[in-house]
This record gives structure tokens, sequence and C-alpha cells, in this order.
């Protein structure tokens, strides 16, 4: 018997025809997308990991629920793939570790579930305050952003309602995207 | 240092990639930090070529699967046109394939069926062990079957 049930996920052959309409400019922005999830701490390139997910979504290993728009799905397969291997790269790191040979760590990149560079931190961090010169409220939110507070705790330090705290927002927004199209060259565990 | 702040700036930047349009975007971006045409067409020829090969290992996978039922299907069909219309032929054929070929078949099945009685049921179970047999190839599909 046939189910009454509306698909959840794309079919094969639907999802062929998703990835097979992809334009140039659909292509541009997938990239910088992928670039912002820091491929290099995987030890690969965006290209070996988009071949990969598309070969798990080809195999339907994942699925791809409908109404995910397709740059938003293939970022998530792509993440996921980023995370599991960031973490079978610390796994090996500490079994490695913990039978103490040192020959067996030697091809693993060390710093894959460290924190990046504290120069690149700081260095993004006096642009931005830069950029951000003639703007009090934006300099005043990344300023309690250094300090960690919480959005409803920034407004009330730097006088914003929230329609000025969004507006203020959206051009921090606008100006950030521009300045590092593929995101700061930074990444922590869990991101 | 605080790195929230490293991770809120990531994060908004994410967000206002995925909310621009493609278009609009790749006119907002300083051309130095765009993908080359290189870089796109490399994307490109890795989408067709993985759908492409899981295509042909879908395409070989059901030809496989096809040929294999094809191949079953064909046997059935030709042991119910061939089975023979009298039980007696049937059973004649069957002792045939029994007494003639010494080790061709194997003891279980004389020991099975020495004791069984004509009727309706036991014509049926013939019928079956006789197309079993000419599916095995006990019974030679060119020779026997019907008259």
């Amino acid at each position: 018997m046939e189910s009454d049930e509306p698909e959840t996920h794309y079919s094969i052959g639907e999802v062929e025809e998703l990835l097979d309409d992809i334009s140039d400019d659909d292509y541009r922005k997938m990239i910088l997308s992928l670039e912002q999830l820091n491929p290099h701490r995987a030890g690969c390139t965006a290209e070996d990991l988009y071949e990969l997910a598309l070969d798990k979504i080809l195999k339907e290993d994942r699925q791809w629920p409908k109404g995910v728009k397709r740059h938003t799905f293939i970022r998530n397969v792509v993440r996921s793939l980023i995370w599991s291997k960031v973490k079978g790269k610390k796994d090996g790191l500490s079994q490695a570790t913990a039978i103490e040979n040192i020959d067996d760590i030697s091809d693993l990149d060390l710093t894959a579930d460290l924190r990046n560079d504290e120069n690149v931190i700081s260095k993004a961090v006096r642009e931005l305050m830069d950029v951000f010169e003639d703007d009090a409220y934006i300099r005043c939110i990344i300023f309690n952003k250094l300090k960690s507070f919480k959005a409803s705790k920034i407004k009330e330090i730097c006088k914003l309602t929230e329609n000025s705290y969004q507006a203020a927002m959206k051009k921090l927004k606008r100006n950030a995207r521009q300045m590092y199209p593929t995101g700061i060259d930074y990444w922590r565990d869990g991101q | 240092m605080s790195f929230e702040l490293l991770d809120f700036i990531n994060k908004l930047i994410a967000e206002e990639t995925q909310e621009l349009p493609p278009k609009q975007l790749v006119v907002e971006t300083d051309s130095k930090y765009l993908p080359s045409d290189e870089r796109v067409v490399r994307f490109h020829s890795i989408t067709h070529n993985t759908i492409a090969t899981h295509r042909q290992a879908r395409l070989s996978e059901a030809r496989a699967k096809y040929e294999a039922h094809r191949q079953k299907e064909s046997l059935y069909n030709r042991a119910v046109r061939e089975v023979p219309n009298s039980v007696e032929q049937i059973f004649h054929q069957i002792v045939g394939v029994i007494t003639s070929g010494g080790d061709t078949v194997p003891k279980g099945w004389t020991l099975a069926h020495r004791g069984e009685e004509p009727g309706k049921d036991n014509d049926e179970e013939l019928k079956k062990i006789w197309m079993r047999m000419y599916m095995l190839g006990f019974i030679d599909h060119k020779s026997k079957g019907k008259s």
C-alpha cells in the first residue's frame, strides 16, 4: 500500500537535477562558503571535501530534506565531514599518545584541534576597529563582544534600542563579509 | 583575548553569505577574493564526474539485477510451458531421471518420494518436482517435456 505521507526528502533523481543545475555564481558563493569552514584544518581542500560530500549525498548516506537550500545542505554536509575528520585526527592523536609512540603521530596535523595564531586574531580585531572608526555603536558592540558580553547586556551598555542594535548588526555583517569573504582564518573545536 | 568576538564575526560572515543571492554576492565581493574561473570549472567537473560515476554504478547494478531476474524468470516460464500434460508422463520422466543417472540424482530425492500415494495433492507435488528437476537441468530442456 502506498503511503499518503508527503515525501520529506528529495529522491536521487531530484538530487541529481538540483546538482546538475549550479551556475557559475552559485559555485562562487559555495566555494566562499566552504572556505569559511577552514577546510585545511581537516587536512583537505574545499574541492576534496566537496567531492566527498557529493559522494555521500549521491549514495544517499546523507538525505537531502526538502525545503533545505542546496547551498545550505552542501555546506552542512561538508561541515560534518570536517568535524569527523578533525575528531578522527584527535582520537588518533590521543591513541598514539597513550601508547607513547611518537612515530604514530608524525603525520597528524597537531594544530587541527587548537586555536589559531593569536597574531591573526589580534590583526583581525584591529582591522575591524579601524573600519568602524567613525561608528561609535559598532565599536561599542565589538568592544563588549571582546569582553564576551551577551546581546542584552551590550544593548544596555551601548544604549541601543532593539532597532538600532539590529541596524548596527546589519552594517557590521555586511562590512565584515566584504573585508573577509572567506571568514577570519581562525577556528576552534566544536565550530 | 576573547575568542567569542571572532566566533561572532565569523558567524555573521557566514550568515551574510547564506542570505545574499549569488549574483549580488559576486558583485559585492572584491574580485581579488572571488574564486577564479579555473576553480569554478574544477567544481563543475567534480559535480559532473561524480554524478556520472554514480549513474553508471546504479545502471550497472540495475542491469545485473534485471539480468538475474530475467534468467530466473525465463527458466521458470520454460518449465511451466514444458511440463507434460499427463501425470503418467511426469512420473515416467522423473523415474527415468532417477533410474538412469546413477549418481546424477541425490539419494535424498528417491528416498523422499518412494512411498507417495496417487491423488490431486501428490499430482501437484509431482509437477513441482518435475519443474524443479527441469530448472536444475536433470530433465533435458530440448528432448523432454511436452510432446
